[in-house]
């Protein structure tokens, strides 16, 4: 099952099928559905936790991996779900980082095909950085939204706030971005 | 050419409060609510823009973690039923060994009359030549509970065996290209006792569960000839192989 690396996202029915059938067992259905929306959980968690990103996506998805049975709900709701995991990981992580002496920064930057990276990511790259110098409840809103696209109340439910408050949220950020650009 | 700076702001100042509250929804949704937000039309197509390779190399540490946490949930399932076997073969010893308790005292006549009567029809109901120490051919001796747990000897919880199963998949590199990186080596590493005790500690931990091979009855213990048919299919994805955190429950439950 070797498939080259899509850079088009699943539909929305694929992905919906993708999560019936990773409930069902299906390595096939799990990876349609992690390539559909690991992107939107590796930028959101960059714009709340940072450097270490990476890693706690990869904890969130072993959380999604370990209860998918135990879920219950359609796409809508698994978004939600993955993203309030990805959510408490990113708040543990942070926790975890305040605790302890930070590590020296990884070098692996230098990877091979650096420049290559860098044109390819350039756009996204940019965008997710200079979201991420909103103000922290903005900056939340902005990506749950735009990038992972949950509707107000999943936001709401997720950030524990009212959804009118996800709203002014939402538009102070976006104010405070067309500013910057 | 420079601006004014007066100019300069009021041109800010205008296109900052162009995003309304009617705006923002419609750039959440994907609009141009106005030309002079085209600019920050740009950044969030950006934002949310398509995969790029780089952010699905990890697509292979993904799924092998999924399958690895599919093959031991399918274990733990099967847990249940050995335990449920268990507790019918004690009660069978435990019945066997009362019945044969009977079938001596009545045999020696030291059971009162009428127990000894109730007794003699009991046992000829069962086609049992009434003395005799072991009634039948015995199915089951009382299960061992003094037997080892059949499980690996590295002992760590679920989760973080799968997660420590994905490490190792890294480590070796039967997870495809991609390789462990730093901190997950250093984690590994620290599991492990040291660098140098990963290959031992990963090939324990994968060892007794490597492969799809069907359920085998570790050896050292008794048959389990009375064991029911386990309904393993039904129960595999029953059981929650773990548990021990707790966790944001799915759609509908409040967080924190």
């Amino acid at each position: 099952m070797r498939r080259p690396a899509p850079t088009r996202p699943p539909a929305e029915t694929d992905l919906a099928g993708a999560l019936r059938a990773a409930q069902d067992g299906d390595p096939h259905g799990f990876a349609t559905l992690w390539r559909g929306l690991q992107p939107a959980v590796l930028r959101y968690l960059r714009v709340v936790v940072g450097e270490p990103a990476e890693d706690v996506a990869s904890e969130t998805w072993l959380h999604v991996i370990r209860d998918l049975d135990r879920f219950h709900g359609d796409l809508g709701s698994f978004r939600g779900w993955l993203f309030r995991i990805a959510r408490h990981r990113a708040l543990d992580e942070k926790r975890r980082r305040a605790s302890r002496p930070s590590p020296a920064p990884a070098l692996d930057a230098a990877a091979p095909d650096a420049a290559a990276v860098a044109a390819e990511q350039a756009g996204t790259a940019w965008a997710v950085e200079l979201i991420s110098t909103l103000p922290a409840d903005q900056a939340e809103a902005v990506m749950l939204r735009v990038v992972a696209g949950l509707d107000v109340a999943t936001t709401a439910g997720i950030l524990g706030k009212r959804p009118g408050a996800v709203r002014v949220a939402t538009m102070r950020g976006l104010r405070r971005l067309a500013g910057k650009v | 050419m420079r601006l004014p700076r007066a100019l300069l702001h009021a041109m800010r100042t205008r296109r900052i409060h162009r995003v309304g509250p009617t705006e923002a929804e419609r750039m959440v949704a994907g609009d141009l609510p106005g030309p002079d937000l085209a600019a920050l039309r740009k950044l969030l197509d950006a934002a949310a823009a398509p995969a790029a390779a780089r952010e699905l190399a990890g697509e292979k540490a993904a799924v092998a973690a999924f399958r690895a946490h599919r093959t031991r949930a399918a274990r733990a399932a099967r847990r249940p039923s050995r335990m449920r076997a268990g507790v019918v073969s004690v009660a069978a010893g435990l019945a066997l060994l009362i019945l044969g308790g009977t079938a001596v005292a009545a045999r020696t006549g030291n059971l009162p009359a009428d127990a000894q009567q109730h007794a003699h029809r009991l046992f000829s109901a069962l086609g049992v030549p009434a003395p005799r120490t072991g009634p039948t051919p015995s199915p089951a001796r009382p299960a061992p509970t003094s037997a080892p747990p059949p499980s690996p000897s590295v002992s760590v919880s679920p989760s973080l065996e799968v997660t420590l199963l994905g490490w190792c998949d890294s480590w070796s590199g039967s997870a495809g290209p991609a390789p462990l990186d730093r901190e997950g080596r250093r984690r590994l590493a620290s599991a492990a006792g040291g660098e140098n005790g990963i290959p031992s500690f990963c090939s324990r931990l994968a060892g007794p569960h490597s492969g799809s091979a069907p359920p085998v009855t570790p050896s050292g213990r008794p048959s389990r000839s009375m064991s029911p048919s386990a309904p393993e299919t039904g129960t595999r994805y029953a059981t929650p192989p773990v548990r021990e955190r707790a966790s944001p429950g799915p759609a509908g439950s409040t967080p924190r």
